[in-house]
């Protein structure tokens, strides 16, 4: 029993070291991080009845910050429609001094996050998610399955945009429809992942 | 031998061509390069600024052997001004004293990750043949001893079909 106990324990820490991005179907993980703007713990539970939607993102990413002003524009445009937009910053703080909680509340509120800016200090839910890049978005219905994964947009210049997938997926799902492209390759910087403990 | 020349001068007057597609960066390797090294890249991707001197070397050490390294810049994928992007792209090679030939991507950057089957996450290298045939990738940032092994295998393969 202990010997399978070990199986199962090391197979969770396995899972962990090299999640794959998750499948669209799945279940969302849940999280518990605090907010760098006010300091205050929030909380997501899947299948809280919320269309809701997880943006990794950083504040050094050039790639990141040059979508940073189209998710702040979905982001409030959304919450008048009901959707949860959750930003999580994943990269090590330890490692990056520009990752830590007061530069990322110089950020939100410089740029008026109409969401909260959350700290996933030792990158546990960018791995539960199997998030690679800055920005990853994952978008979960209100039953907690994922619905889309991948880019805002295939395009960071609006003038090149042929396909706008988180728009288009929460169009889709607000309107009971069929995501027409549920999921799409994320591009940016690769998250700097703290070094598992 | 002849390719090292080729690639000497080239390394001198390399200005920095534009590409707007997986082809056209297949394209514009010489047609003596026997193995084809693609490096995708961007200045502000910190693990690729980081092992791009460890390509460097080995693109160095293996321009005699028919090796030929290029380059791909994704730079463009931010929005900007497309010339002052490539000016700091070309500073930034100067700067690193990068040899190998680089070419600044203007096209798409999810067709160049379709083309070239990758999720879209830099750095990523990827090894062809004069065919263009794929012969190896490596995901991220490279190991330098295992990368160069690789390659050495792939040069010795290539010389015992050429005997052939």
């Amino acid at each position: 029993m202990k010997r399978l106990i070990l199986v199962f324990v090391l197979l969770a820490v396995v899972g962990v070291l090299i999640a794959e991005e998750l499948a669209v179907g799945a279940k969302a993980p849940g999280f518990a991080l605090t907010n760098a703007v006010d300091g205050r713990t929030v909380t997501f539970a899947p299948g809280d009845g919320k269309l809701s939607v997880v943006v990794f993102t950083c504040n050094q990413c050039p790639y990141a910050k040059a979508f940073e002003d189209r998710i702040v524009t979905l982001g409030r445009e959304y919450a008048k429609r009901g959707v949860a937009f959750y930003a999580i910053d994943p990269n090590d703080d330890a490692a990056y001094t520009v990752e830590s909680s007061a530069e990322m509340k110089a950020r939100a509120t410089a740029k008026s996050y109409p969401f909260p800016y959350l700290k996933d200090g030792d990158s546990r839910i960018a791995r539960a998610y199997g998030a690679r890049v800055t920005p990853h978005i994952f978008v979960v219905d209100g039953k907690g399955v994922v619905r889309y994964r991948g880019y805002v947009d295939d395009s960071a210049k609006p003038e090149e945009r042929q396909h706008t997938g988180l728009h288009d997926a929460l169009e889709s799902l607000l309107g009971n429809k069929d995501i027409a492209v549920t999921a799409t390759k994320a591009f940016g910087c690769t998250i700097k992942f703290k070094p598992a403990a | 031998m002849i390719l090292a020349a080729f690639l000497a001068i080239a390394a001198i007057a390399a200005p920095l061509p534009e590409v707007r597609g997986g082809d056209d960066v297949l394209r514009a390797f010489h047609a003596e390069a026997r193995i084809r090294v693609v490096n995708v890249w961007a200045t502000w991707c910190v693990p690729c600024v980081a092992e791009m001197p460890q390509l460097d070397s080995i693109s160095t050490a293996l321009q005699k052997d028919g090796v030929e390294f290029i380059g791909v810049s994704l730079d463009d994928a931010i929005p900007g001004d497309r010339a002052e992007r490539k000016q700091l792209v070309t500073r930034f090679l100067t700067g690193k004293h990068i040899r190998f030939r680089n070419v600044y991507y203007v096209g798409r950057t999810n067709e160049l990750a379709d083309r070239f089957r990758f999720d879209g996450s830099i750095p990523i290298t990827l090894v062809f043949d004069a065919g263009g045939r794929e012969l190896f990738r490596n995901e991220g940032v490279i190991d330098a001893g295992r990368f160069r092994r690789k390659l050495d295998d792939l040069i010795n393969q290539s010389r015992k079909g050429k005997k052939r």
